[in-house]
């Protein structure tokens, strides 16, 4: 369980970036968070891994303080997926990147071996596995970090803008990503500006803007409330628009709850 | 949108400081000139008269802060060190003029004014070039190399290397972040320091070159290799008579401060 | 004649296997907008620097078939003049500000320098095109301290300003937040009316479906289907393909699967609101 309490966030320069967020999240879950740019967002999944250590407030992964460890132990548990590989991926084959962890924390070759087949197949990247990362182009070189993170197997996983530059066969990778993963048990984060992939695979939808989360509920409950949308400059998807430009109630989202009911 | 400032292009480029808005090669004559005198004369005088010059300069140009904090780091090593050492080299020559005794140990007078006359001829040079940096646009000096044949390639590759070396530093942050958030230990002693420090260097580097293609690609785009005529938005002002003159006095100054270490060398022999 | 005409195309890039483009032949007429999409190397992005000259005089490679611009192939194009003709904006905001200009207003005038526009000129042409795109509040500012979405619409306005007729965009808003997505959309509203001719990739199939006049679908390096944008969106196939269809297209279809036959499949949200109230109506 990750549980932010009453954390402020102030980067260095004096700029507040999150103030007083309450957000407790369990083992299992898939939650994807949304919000215009410099809502918080990045700030908030940062405090979650210890990059980010709340000025005010406390946060707590699995009955441990952030304040207390280093981001690398947290890392364990929390693994964090960037928006730009280019920012994470240095070795010289996607392989020998994704087993870096694994190898880093000393598992048998055997562990190695059934972590690394299991993100790759998850990831769909066999075919680029002894390729340069700097050859693969650049939306499945987003795969290879991921995989790289799931490989060092954390109990909770923060995806950053994963589907930005994926073409529609890599969001179905992803949306199938989320599914497999939170049935093995690990815990799905991600932040996302695409709202039809946050309405089809995330069961829990925080809004945030203004510094603070401002919507905390099932897909119906953030897009269907119109001051939620406003607020967090959000777009309704293009079901949930078209149901409400017709008129009709049951807060509609999905196309085939659309057509049964027209 | 702020028209005055759009239109503002029109006039030359201008500071409104007399030294900044200097054409940047005459002022670079005048520095390098007034430096290299500074090193032949190698009299402590000398070097602390560039020194008070340079320092009313910059309290001119209202870079001072700036100035002194890079001159201070300079200089105070620059004087302790040499001062000791010379006292130390010759502690026991004999024949030299004590100058006082500290807790023991005696100094003397020849042995201080050599160092006096090293440390205050670099003093003076960097003062005149930290006035002539810290008072000059690079994107300037590149226009007015420009304007005298150096191709706008040579100028670019100067000019974007600077502001890729800003980026660096940049995205080095997030590199390190990124490595610390896979769970690369990056706290703690030396080695673990080391170890981390290895997984950061290739992000970097390949950030850095594989940005190179695409901004080829984004200057190709913009006209970059179109041959004959290039224009300017930015241009300098035409130099006037006056800095020539400048010029002309600094390249006097150093003629005289050569003449002088050479005449001063012949007297020796 | 068409503008741009490809006959027969096949590209490998250097060191690799496999083909980029595949006996690929499309044309583009002038003043027209053409959207591009499909699968993620499908060769979108290879079929751009093709247009662009940057295949062959960049990226050597094997080139076979027939490219024309304006009926003189590809490979006797000079890359400066070309670049005065078909303007290029591509997907990352970060390498696509030149480094070296300290305003907005420097970097928006950079082609212009480069092609040698008299001042006066060059100023008012920075002018305009700073106040067409919106960007007016910014040309003080430092244009290496902007953000991401800043930046794209710089790279617009200094490539705009240098008005050539085609405008080749790959991709503008991959790397954007929505506001800065929304902000490239209404640039691209705004070129739609400028009687350029456009080729534009995107994966945003709804701003495709709003602007273009014409579609292609690319995908192993060669042209799975191509027509206007109404005909090509609406087709069952391309559910099966690694091509996405617009929310409201894949409504429609669905529309049809329940037997509840809207007159048209919609490709955009007015379009679909209008086409229920209608069966509603019947």
């Amino acid at each position: 369980m990750i549980e932010i309490k009453n954390a402020s966030f102030k980067y260095p320069n004096g700029f507040t970036a999150l103030e007083n967020i309450n957000l407790t999240i369990k083992e299992g879950e898939k939650v994807a968070i949304v919000g215009q740019n410099g809502a918080g967002k990045t700030t908030c999944v940062k405090m979650m891994n210890g990059l980010n250590r709340p000025f005010e407030g406390d946060v707590i992964v699995d009955g441990v303080n952030t304040k207390d460890v280093t981001v690398a132990t947290i890392a364990r548990k929390v693994g964090y997926v960037f928006q730009n590989p280019d920012e994470q991926i240095f070795n010289s084959t996607a392989r020998k990147e994704i087993e870096f962890m694994p190898r880093y924390y000393k598992l048998s070759e055997e562990e190695v071996k059934q972590r690394v087949d299991y993100a790759v197949e998850i990831c769909d990247i066999a075919r680029y596995m002894d390729t340069n990362p700097y050859e693969i182009p650049y939306p499945i070189r987003k795969f290879v970090a991921i995989a790289a993170v799931i490989a060092s197997r954390p109990k909770y996983i923060i995806l950053d803008e994963p589907t930005a530059g994926q073409d529609l066969h890599g969001t179905q990778v992803l949306g199938a990503m989320v599914d497999k993963l939170t049935k093995d048990g690990i815990t799905v984060i991600t932040i996302t500006h695409d709202m039809e992939f946050a309405v089809r695979n995330f069961e829990r939808v925080i809004a945030m803007a203004h510094k603070n989360i401002i919507c905390d509920g099932t897909a119906q409950d953030v897009f269907w409330n119109e001051d939620v949308i406003a607020d967090a400059k959000i777009k309704k998807p293009a079901m949930g628009e078209l149901a409400k430009r017709l008129g009709l109630d049951g807060k509609i989202l999905f196309c085939d709850e659309l057509v049964k009911r027209l | 949108m702020d028209r005055e400032f759009a239109y503002s292009y029109n006039n030359y480029v201008k500071y409104g400081n007399g030294w900044k808005d200097m054409n940047p090669i005459s002022k670079l004559t005048i520095a390098v000139c007034l430096g290299i005198s500074s090193c032949v004369i190698q009299r402590w005088q000398f070097g602390v008269v560039l020194c008070i010059i340079g320092t009313l300069m910059a309290v001119y140009t209202k870079i001072f802060r700036k100035y002194l904090r890079s001159l201070l780091a300079i200089a105070i090593p620059l004087l302790l060190l040499t001062t000791i050492l010379r006292q130390l080299q010759y502690a026991h020559t004999p024949g030299f003029t004590p100058l006082f005794n500290l807790l023991g140990w005696q100094w003397y007078k020849e042995p201080f004014i050599m160092s006096m006359n090293v440390a205050w001829y670099i003093i003076g040079f960097s003062s005149v070039l930290l006035n002539y940096f810290l008072n000059t646009e690079m994107k300037d000096l590149m226009l007015a190399l420009e304007n005298r044949g150096v191709t706008h390639v040579a100028s670019y590759i100067m000019l974007s290397s600077m502001q890729s070396i800003i980026d660096m530093k940049k995205s080095a942050d997030t590199i390190l972040e990124s490595q610390k958030a896979r769970g690369i230990e990056t706290d703690g002693n030396l080695i673990v320091r080391m170890k981390a420090f290895f997984p950061t260097l290739g992000p970097i580097l390949l950030s850095a070159m594989s940005g190179t293609e695409e901004k080829a690609i984004a200057m190709d785009a913009r006209a970059f290799s179109h041959e004959g005529g290039h224009t300017y938005l930015r241009v300098l002002r035409p130099v006037p008579v006056w800095e020539y003159i400048l010029d002309a006095l600094a390249v006097l100054v150093m003629i005289g401060s050569i003449a002088y270490a050479v005449l001063r060398a012949m007297q020796r022999i | 004649m068409a503008f741009i005409e490809l006959k027969n195309v096949s590209y490998k890039y250097p060191y690799t296997k496999e083909f980029a483009l595949q006996n690929l032949s499309c044309s583009f007429e002038k003043g027209k907008f053409y959207g591009i999409i499909g699968e993620n190397g499908g060769g979108k992005t290879t079929l751009c620097n093709l247009i662009r000259g940057l295949i062959p005089h960049f990226y050597l490679g094997k080139l076979t078939g027939e490219c024309l611009i304006e009926g003189k192939d590809i490979r006797d194009w000079d890359t400066a003049e070309l670049s005065s003709k078909i303007g290029y904006v591509f997907q990352n905001p970060f390498t696509q500000i030149s480094g070296i200009k300290s305003t907005v207003f420097e970097e928006v005038a950079i082609g212009l320098e480069n092609l040698g526009v008299p001042k006066d000129e060059m100023i008012e042409r920075v002018i305009n095109v700073c106040e067409q795109l919106d960007i007016g509040h910014l040309i003080k500012n430092n244009p290496n301290e902007l953000s991401g979405g800043q930046r794209q619409r710089v790279a617009f306005a200094s490539i705009i300003a240098m008005d050539t007729e085609t405008l080749v965009i790959d991709e503008p808003t991959s790397q954007l937040d929505p506001e800065g997505t929304e902000n490239v959309f209404k640039i691209i509203n705004t070129l739609k009316h400028s009687n350029k001719t456009i080729i534009l990739v995107e994966h945003k199939i709804d701003l495709i479906a709003e602007f273009c006049d014409e579609i292609l679908v690319m995908e192993d390096g060669t042209v799975a289907f191509a027509g206007p944008t109404h005909e090509v969106l609406t087709k069952r196939e391309l559910l099966q393909h690694e091509a996405s269809i617009p929310e409201v297209a894949k409504f429609g279809l669905a529309m049809e699967d329940a037997g509840k036959h809207l007159s048209s499949i919609p490709v955009t949200m007015d379009e679909a609101y209008r086409l229920v109230k209608e069966r509603k109506g019947r």
